[in-house]
């Protein structure tokens, strides 16, 4: 019957609404936050995210001033009475990726910020590579990472526009979504994304046709059931959005296979939040590939 | 005249039946007679030759705006997800019982229908039934039956409601006012012989008798449906709400403000497409084409006949059988919504509407009261579709879901059973309301084709 379509779709739709009890997780902060500055031109953002993080959300920081060279300019200047920790650069043998994760665990932090890619500037590294000090943060931290790529531009501020990507299945979504009510700006703008590379399917659509010829299976259906496995978050989010805390988007869409090469989408400066499930070569290395490819900042939950 | 009135019958069973898709029917019947009318100078086409054809449906344009301007907003405001969200809400608060579920959507398929028309509401309430049904362990016969019946309440109250209120609507120069004092009331009453009579026909079917536990395990269930769940952004849903109400108002007020409906509809549809949608390509597909196309094949076909004298002719002939004279239309209305209720019940009550049109115009133009005939037409064109299980859209879509869920087929007799009983009820109602009305002066006048 020619209703049959436009039937099955409202009913997959009231479907969709048996969310249970749809509760986000409490809104997470950082209490305390280590800022690693490793002279590259990434660490004015650095401090940028310092001074939002100590200013809006109450964070102590803990500055980690791994710089070679002598410091240009005051590196303090975009936050007035640093009365945070200064600890001195490490030594020279130690390995930055060993230096922060040592620190991160000393100083009991709850969040670190940490450039990418790390002592060199972005505009010269690009989309070619995250470098080996993030690789092995992002391997062996418990604690949530955020990734610095690039310089604000003018009029562009620190977590006005969040999203929260989620781009596989992961543990870590909600508790990624916590953080990201926690961090975003009030009045500021959320969005939940879903959206699946079409890396991670055609090949796996390919192989399950030559397994059942007379499969029907697209990339559309692949989305739809990652959606609705979130379809628990998304209700819990757009209930709790509001004029008193932030407005909220939702976002479902097919990325292409072409989107190589960067930027994905750049807009006014958001901070993309994506759960992260450790152990996963998969997951790592999607999650290495979006932060090559982003100059926006990357908020990293591991689950 | 033969040939036409055989041509246009032809249509009307290539229309009905399901061999033939029904625009291809009515556009085909209006290819041959139009080359037919041509070809001999037929009325207006002697004159005017070929480009008569625009010259016939330059009346009818105002319905084809309405068709399109709602089309897109329905489409529009269906996908923001208002309509599904509004219908999850009222069941949640149900909580599940099988009582008060029965008369939620029961209303729920009223109000919906008068907003949305029969079949995007239906489509919304069908599915609703099932999904609800298949997690609260309830048969969805009595709820899709019913569903279905008060459908066809729900399409009478507003000139929007439904397609032949839309084409009589504009014929007669109907206000949009003007329904929600003569037909919404009728509405509200003939749901409420659907509801009374279908309770008491599934009174069997559905646990109306619950226990406190049995109410627990129901109100756990159905509180696991959350109906923010299917929205996908608030500020498109409250957008849509707003233009949906702001065309509504713009109906009742376009009479006063001297612009067509069509304008408004078309104004609303606009609206929809700038604030509350993502794809502007996808909207417009939607409209509802094969019914466009549909109409303008009908107009076409009727426009020939009306050509010939036929309908002047059955006007005439109407009237004679009837017995009724300008001062007494007694019988008149009583034989109209009787022929227009049992029309509709076999066949698309659209062509029904549209060859009563003329015959009426006729009949008006002879000196009779317009305001009744007008509102028997399209009271009973519309409750006529609850006789059989094909006299509406309402009940093939409920019937086909039917079928699908549990592999049910509802036969001709069970469903008569059913549905024409209360149709029955509802069109002598019908008939009795507007006769009341008539006797007590209630009808509102009309600016053209008024009392004497």
């Amino acid at each position: 019957m020619k209703f049959d379509k436009d039937m099955d779709e409202s009913m997959k739709l009231f479907k969709a609404a048996q969310v249970g009890a749809a509760e986000l997780p409490e809104a997470r902060r950082p209490k305390r936050t280590l800022l690693v500055l490793d002279g590259s031109s990434q660490d004015l953002t650095t401090m940028q995210v310092g001074a939002y993080l100590r200013d809006e959300l109450g964070s102590h920081l803990v500055l980690l001033d791994a710089r070679e060279n002598e410091p240009k300019g005051d590196i303090l200047e975009p936050m007035k009475d640093f009365d945070g920790t200064v600890l001195p650069p490490p030594p020279v043998d130690q390995e930055g990726y060993d230096a922060i994760l040592l620190i991160a665990g000393e100083e009991k932090c709850d969040l670190l910020v940490v450039p990418c890619p790390y002592e060199r500037d972005f505009e010269n590294v690009g989309a070619d590579s995250t470098g080996a000090v993030i690789d092995v943060v992002l391997a062996h931290t418990t604690i949530p990472v955020w990734v610095v790529r690039s310089a604000l531009l003018d009029g562009e501020t620190i977590c006005s526009q969040v999203d929260v990507v989620i781009n596989r299945e992961s543990s870590a979504s909600a508790l990624a979504a916590a953080w990201a009510t926690g961090l975003i700006q009030t009045g500021g703008s959320l969005k939940l994304v879903v959206a699946l590379e079409s890396s991670a399917y055609t090949e796996t659509i390919e192989l399950m046709k030559k397994v059942k010829p007379d499969i029907d299976i697209r990339a559309e259906d692949l989305i739809n059931a990652l959606a609705d496995a979130h379809r628990n978050l998304h209700t819990a989010l757009i209930k709790a959005a509001g004029p008193q805390t932030w407005s909220y988007l939702y976002d479902i869409h097919e990325e292409p296979e072409d989107q190589a090469g960067f930027p994905i989408k750049p807009r006014n400066h958001t901070l993309n939040v994506i759960g992260f499930d450790r152990g996963q070569a998969s997951a790592v290395n999607q999650l290495k590939d979006r932060i090559c490819r982003s100059r926006e900042m990357i908020l990293v939950v591991p689950g | 005249m033969g040939i036409f009135v055989i041509g246009m019958l032809l249509t009307f069973v290539g229309v009905a039946a399901e061999r033939f898709h029904k625009t291809v029917a009515s556009l085909a019947g209006a290819v041959v007679l139009i080359g037919i009318a041509v070809t001999i100078g037929l009325g207006g086409f002697g004159d005017y030759g070929y480009p008569y054809v625009y010259k016939i449906l330059e009346h009818d344009l105002g319905v084809l705006g309405v068709i399109i301007g709602t089309g897109i907003l329905v489409d529009i405001t269906s996908k923001s997800g208002l309509f599904h969200f509004l219908g999850m809400l009222i069941v949640r608060s149900t909580r599940g019982e099988a009582g008060r579920l029965y008369f939620a959507l029961c209303g729920l398929t009223f109000v919906f229908v008068a907003l949305l028309t029969i079949v995007p509401a239906m489509l919304i309430l069908s599915s609703l039934i099932l999904v609800i049904c298949r997690s609260l362990d309830y048969s969805p016969k009595p709820f899709l039956i019913s569903s279905a019946i008060c459908a066809n309440s729900g399409a009478i109250v507003t000139f929007a409601s439904g397609l032949p209120n839309i084409m009589i609507g504009s014929k007669a120069e109907i206000p949009y006012a003007h329904f929600l004092i003569v037909s919404a009331p009728y509405a509200v009453v003939s749901a409420i012989i659907a509801v009374i009579g279908l309770r008491l026909a599934f009174r069997h079917a559905l646990p109306w008798k619950q226990s406190d536990e049995e109410k627990q395990a129901l109100m756990e269930k159905i509180a696991s449906f959350d109906p923010w769940a299917m929205v996908t952004s608030r500020k498109i849903l409250y957008r849509s709400g707003i233009i949906l109400a702001g065309t509504v108002i713009g109906f009742a007020l376009a009479q006063p403000l001297g612009v067509g409906l069509d304008f408004v509809a078309i104004a609303g549809g606009v609206a929809a497409l700038l604030f509350a949608m993502k794809s502007v390509e996808e909207a417009i597909t939607k409209v509802n084409w094969t019914v466009i196309l549909f109409f303008i094949g009908l107009f076409l076909v009727i426009g020939c006949v009306s050509q010939t004298g036929a309908l002047t002719l059955a006007a005439n002939q109407v009237v004679e059988i009837s017995g009724s004279t300008p001062d007494n239309p007694k019988m008149l209305i009583v034989l109209l919504g009787i022929f227009s209720a049992v029309a509709s019940a076999i066949v698309d009550n659209i062509p029904v509407a549209a060859t009563l049109i003329p015959i009426i115009e006729s009949i008006v133009a002879s000196g009779f009261i317009a305001e009744p005939l007008w509102w028997v037409l399209i009271l009973c064109c519309n409750l006529g579709g609850n006789g059989t299980p094909i006299g509406s859209i309402s009940c093939v879509i409920a019937l086909h879901a039917l079928y699908k869920e549990s592999g049910h087929h509802m036969g001709w007799g069970e469903f008569i059973k059913l549905g024409g009983t209360v149709m029955l009820i509802q069109v002598a109602g019908a008939i009795a309301f507007v006769l009341i009305y008539d006797a007590w002066g209630l009808f509102p006048a009309l600016s053209h084709g008024a009392t004497p």
